[in-house]
């Protein structure tokens, strides 16, 4: 079974059309890129798949797993295994990463119809996690995103998609704001998670990030259309002659 | 069980303290006058003193108009349609040894989860519980007096340490201090009395715990904390009441007394019935708290999680007298359905040096009201006075409402007095952003108002920490539109 | 009631049938339900919470002169000192409240501006200002504008009409004379700027010659139409026996923008209200102010932004300099009623305490009804840091220099919102020793 199938998908954001069209097949063990320059539709749609609501979706659709996502709310989507890493986390004060992350995933076990972990388990598991992110150990207990850096909200969101193991990661911009270093390490994370019953959809600006995990596809969106599609060979084509080409060729 | 299914259980349930506790009850008829307070002071076999302390109260009650200056709204209170002594116990017995206590009264604390079988209690918590105007049991009495610590109900406390009683009662909040106060003095039928002497640290939480039980009875209960030079204590309060459609009163003072290099901390859960989703019934808990630190370095602090009542109308404060003291009031106040709030404190710095922190988080949601109103005072003579205050209200709902009135006076150019407060709404980012991680719209916004509170509830002993959050969940059951 | 009081009665009976409006009916059940609320409520007492810091019992018991001794004997020269340039201003003078043509200048406005004697416009076409009276704040702390509703002898009447810009500034002086007895002075003000206009008003008091005890009680009506672009400056600056009690009442419709900037040093005892109604979606105001008090001087400054329409924004900035005994208040309140939506608004005072014996009541307050709002304040009160007085001093200032540069540099934030540069260094200039209250060992603030 595919494990998301969005077939011309049609969405505005405050009555202006953003994506005209976009169809994408998932398959488990499927990496896609998605590339496309600013304001072309890229984090509408990781938003619209995570269930947004202030994008409507006006035609098409969108099934993950063989269930239709337009009828799930947002946490119906994330307990079945739908992970957004977003492109700005938001901070909440106060509430601490374990917290978050062990409410997080004892939802998820429910949705699973798990039982819930112990708090002594969780709390190990992930601290050996956090180290493998090169994440300090009082990190634990700052508040979610609360005066982080750019990149180590980044390494947030990458340890939560590895204490939650979703089935479908889409990851908007996870490599902006790392430094190369800092670059490795995710993507070590991520190829982590790689295996037959996973898919991920990588939106990224730069190519830089497709050496380290390279995808079986590469998507070029412009205008809210997907206007070429081709092997991982294509991220080098587009950072050699950026998109200028494309985007006149599809205007 | 953790945190995600006490939520859940939680935000199914509503108030869980609502039962009503059949037992025979010596009850003094509805009403008010001399005869009724020479009534409660015989009863509790009170030397002269008190009985004059309580009459020149009254009269001067008498005198006294009730104050609507806050931003509460409510019916006229008929003071004549009140009981004000109720008493488990039969007539002129109101200490008796728990062997003898009516299994039906333990069986009301163990449904609260208070045990007050020292076997069964929690360890590290002595209880002094509260039904209605009488104190039922204190727990742990025997371990604390080993220490010198004295820990009794009031109304042993003015037969047994009658000079502790008669120095201080009264002290830091004088029987005409205001119009609750002055019928307070007047009415007060138990409470809790604590001593702990010079250079003792109470080894372990005290605790009183008051539950109203009988319809139409109002609480008044008075507490007297006395923390000799450089001693600690670190007290708890909770509170409960069946659910009833009448609105009842509760009109409690409460004195501390921190003497040199002595700390109070004290902190109160406040979960009294707050009337239904409609806003009938519900307790008024309108209460005078203050602390003095009287000598230098003394510390007091007040840590408060109001989430109960019908309309909270209390501003516990510190008089900053001693050089070098500190006071600190730590807030949440939660409102939803009719509930109305006006709470916050008063820091009064009179000697050098003291310093005072105001932290005050108020959550409205329904149609719940919430006030911060607060009073910073530097006299002139408290050279180096500082103070920092934030206030911030978190709005659930478009129907609530959340006043901030702080206050601020300074009489001396060394003073530093900073005051922040903020108003805002749980963003919808933030509620999305939990969601896509699995929480449910109900889980997000419990987790965030979590966060929002989350300075002021570490304030907490443990115990009454776990409690809080759970109080803070069931409360906000139905604000998520 | 007491004999001031009646007083103030007598007056109204007397010249009711000649003060300004009397033939219009709009006008006259204006003053008379004035009057009656006045006599009804009588002057503020301290029991009511915005009055709790202010006195007025001096002013409660005295007999005021209403009749003006006119400008006999009055130099234009005399003048010069508090005008922002001799030339190139737009000048309206007014004498004990009266409006005196001859020392006015209005031989530069451009068209579409009419300004002058409120009397005058008053009489001829009293339908003008029905629109100002209905924004008349009510309540039982009103007494003093109620005063002024009832009485009010003269003003300045200012009307820009639809898309006029005003380059120069417009300078509304309000001079009080000397006088042998307790006078009173209640100018009311009316300035209406209609849809896209832009101006700079700049509404200012002063004493020449040497007075007795005085009462100055203006209450000004601002009405913003949609888009208009107005700053209005209230300069305090009568000298010492003055009491100054000034009301002024902003209405401002869909995306108008008011800068008010207001800077007190004079006066024995000031009390300034500032109320906004905030009545057009991008409605935006910054209301700021900066006083300076020393000896005995007590200011109390009173602001309400009221957000009545959702998208609407508002700022505040209040700073106090409080020296010697000088008492000050600043109380201000934010109001988001329900159903208001996508408001943002800030309110911040700081107050330096440079003496001992100053004392300083702030009471920044918050009323929110809403939840789609963005609401802060801030207060604080403190003294100058030592640690900057140290720094200043170890690069070789004395400690009086050191002191004033922290406080010129305290007081900046606040002139440097005033524009043009012309009128901001005039600004400086008057709030400096020389035109304010005891002249010789009062630290200047510029």
């Amino acid at each position: 079974m595919n494990i998301l199938e969005v077939r011309d998908l049609h969405v505005s954001v405050m009555h202006k059309p953003v994506l005209r069209g976009v169809d994408l097949v998932l398959h488990g063990g499927g990496i896609h890129a998605i590339m496309g320059p600013n304001g072309s539709g890229k984090s509408t749609l990781a938003h619209v798949l995570a269930g947004r609501d202030d994008a409507q979706v006006t035609a098409g659709t969108m099934l993950y797993q063989g269930m239709d996502v337009l009828a799930m709310t947002p946490e119906i989507r994330a307990g079945a295994g739908m992970f957004l890493a977003f492109q700005n986390p938001v901070e909440i004060p106060g509430v601490s990463n374990v917290r978050l992350l062990k409410e997080a995933s004892n939802a998820h076990r429910r949705y699973l119809q798990l039982p819930e972990m112990d708090a002594m388990t969780f709390r190990s598991q992930l601290q050996d996690r956090a180290r493998r992110l090169g994440l300090a150990d009082d990190w634990l207990l700052r508040a979610v995103n609360v005066g982080f850096s750019g990149g180590e909200k980044k390494r947030n969101e990458l340890l939560q998609m590895l204490v939650l193991e979703p089935h479908l990661a889409i990851l908007d911009e996870i490599d902006s704001g790392l430094d190369i270093d800092a670059l490795t390490t995710v993507a070590e994370g991520i190829n982590s998670l790689r295996d037959a019953q996973r898919a991920m959809l990588l939106i990224t600006h730069y190519p830089r990030l497709l050496d380290l995990v390279v995808p079986d596809k590469v998507h070029v969106l412009i205008g809210g259309r997907i206007v070429l599609t081709g092997g991982p060979e294509l991220a080098g084509q587009l950072e050699a002659r950026g998109y200028g080409w494309l985007a006149e060729e599809h205007s | 069980m953790n945190d995600a299914t006490i939520l859940s259980s939680a935000l199914s349930r509503s108030y869980k303290h609502g039962f009503v506790t059949s037992i025979h009850a010596d009850t003094l008829p509805e009403g008010l006058d001399e005869a009724v307070i020479q009534q409660i002071s015989s009863r509790k076999q009170e030397p002269e003193f008190m009985l004059a302390w309580r009459l020149a109260a009254y009269r001067h009650w008498c005198d006294m108009t009730e104050p609507h200056w806050s931003s509460v709204r409510y019916p006229p209170i008929d003071y004549q349609g009140i009981s004000y002594y109720s008493s488990p116990f039969a007539k002129n017995q109101d200490a008796v040894a728990l062997e003898d206590v009516d299994p039906a009264l333990l069986a009301t604390y163990a449904k609260l989860g208070i045990p007050l079988d020292e076997r069964l209690s929690l360890a590290g918590v002595a209880v002094d519980a509260v039904f209605d105007s009488v104190s039922v049991a204190t727990t742990h009495q025997k371990k604390l007096a080993q220490l010198g610590i004295i820990f009794c109900s009031m109304s042993e406390a003015v037969r047994e340490h009658s000079e502790l009683v008669r120095r201080y009662l009264g002290s830091v909040v004088p029987a005409g201090d205001n119009f609750f106060a002055a019928l307070n003095a007047a009415v007060f039928s138990d409470g809790t009395f604590c001593y702990i002497p010079p250079g003792v640290r109470c080894p372990m939480e005290l605790s009183t715990y008051f539950r109203i039980n009988a319809a139409r009875t109002g609480q008044f209960e008075r507490t007297l904390i006395i923390a000799d030079r450089n001693s600690y204590v670190s007290y708890l309060e909770g509170c409960t009441a069946p659910q009833r459609d009448r609105h009842q009163l509760h009109a409690a003072v409460v004195e501390l007394i921190a003497l040199e290099g002595a700390e109070i901390n004290y902190a109160t859960v406040q979960n009294w019935y707050p009337g239904d989703a409609r806003g009938r019934g519900g307790i008024y808990n309108f209460v005078t708290k203050r602390g003095e630190c009287r000598e230098d370095r003394a510390r007091i602090s007040w840590t408060q999680v109001e989430t109960g009542s019908a309309i909270t109308w209390k501003y516990p404060s510190v008089i900053l007298r001693g050089a070098g003291s500190i006071g600190r009031f730590h807030s949440v106040a939660l409102t939803h359905h009719y509930q109305q709030a006006d709470t916050g404190t008063k820091m009064i710095h009179i000697g050098r040096d003291t310093h005072s922190t105001i932290l005050s988080k108020g959550i409205s949601a329904g149609h719940g009201h919430n006030a911060y109103r607060g009073l910073v005072k530097v006299l002139a003579g408290a050279n180096g006075a500082r103070n920092h205050s934030q206030c911030d209200s978190l709005l659930l709902g478009s129907e609530c409402s959340a006043h901030t009135y702080p206050c601020i006076e300074v009489r001396n150019h060394s003073a530093k007095v900073e005051h922040e407060a903020t108003t805002s709404r749980i963003g919808e980012e933030q509620l999305f952003y939990c969601r896509q991680r699995g929480l449910t719209r109900e889980e997000a916004v419990a987790l965030i108002v979590n966060g929002f509170c989350q300075e002021v509830l570490r304030e907490l002993p443990m115990e009454f920490s776990v409690e809080a959050r759970k109080l803070l969940e069931v409360n906000l059951e139905g604000s998520v539109g | 009631m007491n004999t001031a009081m009646n007083s103030h009665q007598a007056h109204f009976i007397a010249h009711a049938a000649t003060l300004p409006g009397h033939d219009s009916a709009l006008i006259h059940a204006s003053r008379q339900a004035a009057m009656q609320r006045f006599m009804g409520m009588g002057f503020p007492t301290r029991k009511l919470e915005r009055w709790k810091h202010t006195s007025t019992r001096v002013i409660a018991q005295t007999v005021y002169r209403h009749v003006n001794p006119g400008c006999v004997g009055l130099d234009p020269a005399d003048l010069d000192p508090h005008l922002i340039a001799r030339q190139g201003i737009h000048r309206l003078v007014f004498i004990n409240g009266l409006f005196v043509n001859s020392l006015s200048d209005m031989s530069a406005l451009p068209g579409g501006v009419q300004a002058g004697s409120l009397a005058r416009v008053v009489n001829e076409s009293p339908g003008v200002v029905a629109g100002c009276i209905e924004t008349f704040p009510t309540g039982d702390d009103q007494g003093f504008s109620e005063l002024n509703h009832a009485l009010w002898p003269d003003g300045a009447f200012v009307h820009v009409s639809t898309g006029t810009r005003l380059t120069q500034p417009l300078h509304l002086l309000f001079i009080t004379t000397a006088s042998r007895e307790p006078m009173i002075t209640q100018p009311w003000n009316v300035l209406i700027f209609g849809s896209d206009t832009h101006a700079l008003v700049v509404e200012h008091y002063v004493t020449l010659g040497h007075t007795t005890h005085h009462l100055t009680n203006p209450y000004t009506s601002l009405i913003l139409d949609d888009r208009a672009h107005v700053h209005h400056l209230l300069l305090l600056g009568e000298r010492l026996p003055a009491n100054h009690v000034g009301t002024v009442q902003v209405t401002q419709k869909a995306g108008s923008h008011l800068g008010s900037h207001l800077f007190a040093n004079g006066g024995e005892r000031t009390r300034q209200e500032v109320h906004v109604t905030l009545a057009g979606a991008e409605a935006e105001c910054a209301l700021d102010g900066l006083f300076f008090a020393s000896g005995r001087q007590h200011m109390d400054f009173q602001t309400s932004m009221h957000h009545a329409c959702g998208h609407t924004r508002s700022r505040q900035l209040y700073k106090g300099i409080l020296d010697e005994q000088s008492r000050g208040v600043f109380n201000g309140v934010i109001r988001v009623p329900p159903g208001v939506h996508h408001t943002q608004s800030r309110q911040t005072t700081a107050n330096l305490l440079l003496s001992d014996t100053a004392e300083i009541d702030a009471r920044p307050q918050l009323e929110i009804h809403s939840d789609a709002v963005q609401c802060s304040h801030g207060a604080t009160v403190g003294s100058l840091d030592p640690d900057a007085l140290f720094y200043l001093q170890s690069r070789g200032l004395d400690v009086n220099a050191a002191r004033a540069l922290l406080i010129h540099g305290f007081a900046e934030e606040l002139l440097q919102r005033v524009a043009p540069a012309e009128v901001r260094g005039w600004v400086g200039r008057s709030l400096n020793p020389g035109e304010g209250v005891r002249d010789e060992d009062r630290p200047g603030i510029v």
